[in-house]
């Protein structure tokens, strides 16, 4: 992947200005993000199955969005800010449709223990990334959402703040606690040590 | 987008490879989303159609209504058996 900023504002203009039926610069943009943006996605909503729906309708809206982007930020950031407010507003979707309440510990232990067991499975293959992406899936969402926020999206506590609606000091310490429940599953995953 | 802090202090394997994690889709993604861009797009010709069409329908209607009365007030004044033209 080409990351030459000077190329996405040119991609980002040439978007911006090409008649509603040329999407090619706008394409071109897509594949430059997809990557990033599908993972982020999956390890969002913890959900492989609608990582690349989720992605789609993101760059579907960057797309309508375009002509009201200033460029002030480079248009990964841009996107970043759509995807995440979109997989946020698709999590509390979620959670109305499921009326459970994913916060409570007896869920988040339910859904380590179910993903431990599928990144049981996935240990054979090993595959130190798709061991990270199983780790990431066993966390509960609570943990899961700000530690991919600041360590995939690399936002600043305060940004994770005002994202969740959560005190700068809950999101440290959940932040901590992922980190913390991350390393201990990832350990797990690989198995004892020698 | 702010950088590591001395909160980050723990950050190191397997935490920090996080950053770096990708996912490329299928290949059918770049069509699916070209696919719902169109289809967007369509819906919202569409739409923009339908309202020229129902102004168009609705302006049709008024002249209708304006002209039905403007020959009932011809003819009422053609009843009176006078020519409206002239004084009474």
């Amino acid at each position: 992947m080409i990351d030459d900023p000077l190329d996405e504002q040119a991609l980002v203009r040439a978007a911006k200005g090409a008649p509603s039926d040329d999407l090619r610069a706008f394409e071109a943009l897509v594949a430059r993000n997809q990557g990033h943006v599908v993972a982020n996605c999956r390890h969002l909503t913890g959900s492989p199955a609608e990582a690349e729906d989720l992605a789609q309708e993101v760059f579907v809206k960057a797309f309508f969005a375009l002509k009201r982007f200033e460029e002030r930020s480079s248009f990964r950031t841009w996107v970043r800010q759509i995807k995440v407010n979109h997989c946020l507003s698709h999590l509390t979707k979620r959670k109305k449709e499921r009326a459970v309440d994913l916060d409570d510990p007896g869920v988040a232990d339910d859904r380590a223990l179910r993903v431990e067991a599928a990144a049981e499975e996935q240990l054979l293959a090993d595959d130190e990334r798709v061991r990270i992406q199983a780790v990431l899936d066993a966390l509960g969402e609570s943990l899961r959402v700000p530690l991919v926020l600041r360590d995939l999206d690399g936002l600043s506590y305060q940004e994770i703040a005002e994202q969740l609606g959560l005190g700068l000091s809950a999101v440290k310490m959940r932040i901590k606690r992922g980190r913390e429940e991350f390393r201990r599953l990832y350990q797990a995953e690989a198995g004892p040590p020698g | 987008m702010a950088g590591p802090t001395e909160e980050d202090d723990e950050l190191g394997p397997p935490i920090a490879p996080l950053a770096g994690l990708d996912q490329e889709p299928s290949e059918a993604f770049m069509g699916r989303v070209r696919g719902s861009i169109r289809r967007r797009q369509l819906a919202g010709e569409a739409a923009e159609l339908s309202w020229t069409g129902m102004g168009a329908v609705l302006l049709e209607y008024l002249e209708l209504v304006f002209g039905a009365l403007r020959t009932r007030e011809g003819d009422r004044e053609g009843e009176d058996g006078r020519d409206p033209e002239e004084p009474r």
